[in-house]
């Protein structure tokens, strides 16, 4: 579980997050929400050990991330980007550096090491995909790729920064449904998402930030029905329930907020 | 079911744009890159042999062993060996297998296939050095190297400190060094018509040569170079890593304001040690690593032995040219280098066409 103590973080002088303060649980997809350039990125940033926090403390299972050293913490907390470049090296070469904080010497991955390629890879259902350049993916296969390589790394907790943008809907739908086996079979999953109807769908946990602050942390229905979402992102949301799926209709505000 | 069957036609049109190079670059890979290495690796032994072999006067297979075995060089066959083939050909080995390595390093850890030493300005910063060095009369040894090696050093870190400065696109790299490569090359150009003596014993500096190598010069340089060579190949998943982006790198624990310099010294260390002895032989860095890519794909644990194999014969085979082509007269190697790698380059570049480049 990680737990995040009145954390306040931020790029040179200025704090982007402002006394944040939540949990993470495992067996449960925490969607965090919110207007672009509220700092949720951030936050998963921080979480991932990439930034420091000012002050406040970050914790794992109880231990501050502090005494952690990098290499230790990656293999606590995974954490998919949101951009990053595309390397000219296989889908399973680049999954195999998911074990980078495992590398000890003499600096070469080991038969364990490509097992569990082999599992990540099978998990997420890219298999035959590991001969491939990455680079001659589409969006939807290195999507699942760059969670196999989270999964190789064998962590409690995986942050993925919008995994879903840039997908076409069934790729959306995939990915949606690889986080929630990933919760199920027992991992923390965080991720920043912006369908609402995903997060209605998918998530357990619903983190709504604005302005680097927590405004509302709850259920989706309760996050999602709120009068704070409304006033956050500036709409109108109605939420209707057909048979099993609830969808979630924004709409323009008839007055500013 | 309709998930399947995308996927396949998916692949197959895949399968049908890549050229033949890169269809076997992706089942059979491993192997593919281990016969590779082989083939580099004999490439390499046999531009050595032949530049030791040949030249001015022919040495045969009989005659080579001979004067090898003989210690005391009482015949002028094995003085020309010890003294004049082998340091020459130990010198094109280590300048093509330094240059080459640092060339990839640099692209890996700036993530830009335009960077190399050349361009970025670590071998004008040696040359700079080396300049002064000569200037100053300490024109021996480890006195070259090592200053050698500060000067590709504080260039590598003013052209990555301004850009980082700036926002570290990759075209802010790029042109930074070339602006530091300007001036610092306009210095070394002031070094040598004011101190005339600097630039004796280099007559090729500018372009790149053998002619003038001792191993007075060599032993030094390689030195540095065999240890960058061996702490380049040490970092080769770091390296892989560092290209993955700078977030993906923390977020697997390593520590990349760190590493990058650590690796962008390496890559300094190899190149300054090169230029030291060799002059300012920049295309095989931009030029081995784009080759070797081509055919491997980046992982740098197949890049970088093939690297070291390639960019040694390579440039091994470009100064035994250099030296028959118009003999008696000597070309400097950094001209025939540019000669053949230079439209080699454009070639690669036109069969890539769709530019990956990324």
């Amino acid at each position: 579980m990680i737990e995040l103590r009145q954390v306040y973080a931020g790029y040179g002088g200025g704090n982007v997050l402002c006394d944040i303060s939540a949990q993470f649980e495992p067996g449960k997809v925490t969607a965090v929400i919110g207007p672009n350039g509220c700092g949720k990125s951030t936050m998963l940033k921080t979480v991932a050990g990439i930034r420091r926090p000012s002050s406040g403390e970050i914790l794992c299972d109880g231990k501050s991330q502090v005494v952690f050293s990098d290499r230790e913490w990656a293999r606590e907390v995974a954490y998919l980007p949101q951009s990053r470049n595309i390397p000219e090296i296989t889908a399973e070469r680049m999954v195999l550096h998911g074990r980078f904080p495992y590398l000890s010497y003499p600096r070469r991955y080991r038969k364990e090491d490509r097992e569990r390629v082999r599992d990540a890879l099978r998990q997420v259902g890219a298999e035959t995909l590991a001969g491939e350049m990455v680079g001659s993916l589409s969006g939807g296969q290195r999507q699942k790729v760059y969670i196999a390589m989270a999964l190789a790394q064998d962590t409690g907790t995986v942050l993925m920064d919008e995994p879903t943008t840039w997908l076409d809907i069934k790729n959306q739908i995939e990915i949606l449904e690889l986080m929630k086996k990933l919760a199920e079979n027992g991992k923390c999953v965080v991720a920043v998402l912006h369908d609402l109807d995903a997060v209605l769908q998918y998530a357990d946990q619903v983190i709504l930030m604005h302005t680097g602050k927590i405004i509302a942390d709850a259920s989706p229905m309760q996050v999602c029905g709120s009068p704070e979402i409304e006033k956050v992102f500036g709409v109108k949301i109605e939420i209707q329930q057909t048979g099993e799926s609830r969808h979630c209709y924004a709409m323009r505000a008839d007055d500013p907020v | 079911m309709n998930n399947g069957s995308t996927n396949q036609s998916g692949k197959r049109r895949t399968r049908i744009n890549q050229s033949d190079m890169c269809t076997s670059r992706m089942g059979k890979s491993c192997c593919h890159g281990k016969s590779l290495i082989w083939l580099a690796l004999a490439f390499m032994l046999l531009t050595a042999l032949l530049s030791i072999c040949l030249g001015a006067s022919g040495v045969s297979l009989g005659e080579l062993g001979r004067a090898l075995a003989d210690r005391e060089r009482s015949t002028a066959a094995s003085r020309i060996l010890w003294y004049v083939r082998l340091p020459r050909t130990m010198a094109c080995l280590l300048a093509g297998a330094g240059l080459a390595v640092s060339g990839a390093v640099i692209q890996g850890v700036l993530a830009n296939p335009l960077a190399s030493p050349g361009i970025i300005g670590v071998n004008a910063g040696a040359g700079l050095a080396v300049s002064i060095c000569c200037a100053a009369g300490a024109s021996m040894g480890w006195m070259v190297a090592g200053s050698a090696f500060a000067g590709a050093m504080l260039a590598a870190l003013v052209v990555t400190g301004v850009s980082q400065k700036m926002g570290a696109s990759r075209t802010t790299v790029v042109l930074g060094g070339v602006a530091v490569s300007n001036c610092m090359n306009a210095v070394s150009e002031t070094i040598t018509i004011l101190f005339p003596d600097a630039s004796i014993g280099n007559a090729d500096f500018r372009v790149g040569g053998f002619s003038s190598v001792s191993a007075g010069r060599l032993i030094p340089a390689a030195a540095f170079i065999v240890i960058g060579l061996i702490l380049a190949l040490t970092l080769c998943n770091e390296l892989d890593v560092i290209a993955l982006g700078e977030d993906t790198a923390q977020g697997l624990g390593l520590r990349v304001s760190v590493m990058r310099p650590v690796l962008l010294g390496i890559a300094a260390m190899l190149a300054g040690a090169c230029v030291s002895f060799a002059g300012l032989l920049g295309f095989v860095g931009l030029i081995i690593p784009h080759m070797v890519r081509h055919f491997v794909g980046g992982e740098n644990d197949r890049l970088l032995p093939l690297c070291i194999f390639f960019g040694a014969g390579f440039v091994t085979l470009c100064d035994l040219a250099s030296r028959l082509i118009f003999a008696p007269y000597e070309l400097p190697t950094g001209i025939l280098l540019s000669f053949i790698g230079g439209p080699f380059f454009i070639y690669l570049l036109w069969r890539r066409k769709g530019g990956k480049a990324s």
